[in-house]
């Protein structure tokens, strides 16, 4: 797990008031939506908010969520592929 | 005068831990005091408790509790009261407005952030589609709930309705309250001045706190304070109210008012109990909201002096702390002294014993602005 991955996973439990989680109990291939983390579109808002405020990229196509927010390495993976900052 | 409304069920989440009746309150003793917080999560599911401010979680548990407790799953309507709303995600909002340069805005904290949360979120969890409403109207916000719920109920609009009231304490919104003198400062000063009996007493009508009085009250330190201000606190209260009474009634609600800086406090009472055919002596209690800022304090004093001199006096704020819809407390109160016929003792204000309660009055004032009477009578 590189620093990015432990970053993104205190950032989202943090964002998302996501209570009595640690960032171990979060595993980087884990669905964050549906059955695995279990967000929902509010949370899908916070995120696309956590990855402009932190990192610079600002989603134009909202519908991108859907495949960036599929779990955390794929955030990452995004991520290190588009950050201004 | 249509139907009569009857309190059915009632809850509280305040600064006072879960107790038995009439088994003690502790007095608040900071100048800001955060309630008590039962497990919410026997009320909310863990997901949605997770975006929850304290205000949002405090009243729909208190909802909950109080449909609960009148044994009624679905109300006709939902009425709540806040003065100050869901202050927690208005500051968080602002505050990360501020530091993002007003560019990006967290969506949870601002959606929640509005006055009417509670009775939107009240609503979604129990699949409530009726009448909704929120008012908000400083401290007669809880006052002017209940009125639309009694009206409601008298004029036969609704069957039961879920009325009450929340206020949460935020980090700056609350601390703002000293800048215009609401928020007591140095209160161990303070209170520790009111012990020296031989202080003179600065407050007008000195004679309400004697020696004696005090001997025999050893608590009640904030409401003898002669500094301006008062303790701020956190809590939520909430009703079932019916036009039909179930086993588990408290009391009948016969008749509430709000008056707006009145000019003359006994014209106004004598006028609400005479359009209640009641006169003065019929009152056995009344509950009043001192809450130890001299500079308004006297509005009771004058009472407890007055017109009521001879009738017992109970006060809450020193349990409560002050907020917006802390009458709500005292609502509370009077519903389990009513159902009881337990009186804490250290609610009393003065001497008086009486046999059998029969009706509560409770009147409260915030800064000498709105003045509301509450009328409660046992069944």
């Amino acid at each position: 797990m590189t620093n990015l991955h432990t970053e993104l996973k205190k950032s989202i439990i943090e964002q998302l008031n996501l209570e009595d989680m640690q960032v171990e109990d979060i595993a980087s291939d884990e669905p964050l939506f549906g059955d695995g983390l279990g967000l929902d579109s509010i949370d899908a808002l916070e995120l696309i908010v956590l990855l402009e405020k932190d990192y610079g990229i600002k989603l134009t196509d909202p519908t991108q969520g859907r495949e960036i927010f599929t779990s955390v390495n794929r955030m990452a993976e995004f991520i290190e592929e588009n950050r201004t900052k | 005068m249509g139907n009569k409304v009857f309190v059915n069920g009632i809850s509280s989440i305040s600064v006072q831990e879960e107790f038995t009746w009439g088994k003690g309150f502790l007095e608040v003793s900071e100048e800001i005091s955060r309630a008590h917080k039962p497990d919410f999560k026997k009320y909310i599911k863990p997901a949605a408790l997770r975006r929850m401010s304290p205000a949002i979680k405090m009243g729909l548990s208190a909802g909950k509790m109080a449909l609960e407790d009148a044994k009624l799953e679905m109300p006709d309507a939902i009425i709540t009261g806040t003065g100050q709303g869901c202050k927690r995600d208005t500051e968080r909002f602002l505050t990360e407005m501020e530091s993002g340069g007003e560019v990006l805005l967290s969506p949870t904290s601002f959606i929640q952030s509005t006055h009417n949360t509670l009775a939107g979120q009240m609503a979604l969890h129990i699949k409530c589609r009726g009448y909704n409403i929120t008012y908000t109207q400083n401290s007669a916000s809880l006052e002017l709930a209940l009125q639309d719920a009694l009206m409601q109920l008298q004029e036969k609009s609704a069957k039961n309705i879920l009325t009450g009231g929340v206020e949460e304490i935020s980090e700056l919104i609350t601390g703002f309250m000293a800048f215009d003198g609401q928020l007591k400062k140095n209160h161990k000063t303070d209170l520790l001045d009111n012990r020296d009996l031989n202080t003179p007493n600065l407050v007008s009508n000195q004679d309400v706190f004697s020696k004696n009085y005090l001997a025999d009250l050893p608590q009640g330190r904030l409401l003898q304070s002669k500094t301006p201000g008062t303790f701020f606190a956190e809590g939520s209260q909430f009703f079932v109210l019916s036009s039909e009474k179930n086993k588990n009634n408290y009391a009948e609600l016969k008749d509430l008012t709000v008056k707006y800086r009145p000019e003359n406090m006994n014209t106004e009472i004598q006028t609400f109990l005479a359009k209640n055919d009641l006169e003065l002596s019929d009152i056995d209690t009344l509950i009043l909201g001192n809450n130890g800022d001299f500079r308004f304090d006297n509005h009771y004093h004058t009472l407890q002096q007055g017109i009521f001199k001879e009738t017992l006096q109970l006060g809450f704020k020193q349990f409560s702390g002050e907020y917006d819809t802390a009458s709500g407390f005292a609502v509370w109160a009077a519903c389990r002294i009513l159902k009881s016929g337990i009186i804490p003792s250290e609610m009393k204000l003065n001497k008086k014993s009486v046999s059998k309660i029969k009706n509560i009055l409770i009147y409260n004032q915030y800064l000498g602005k709105n003045h509301s009477l509450i009328l409660l009578s046992g069944l």
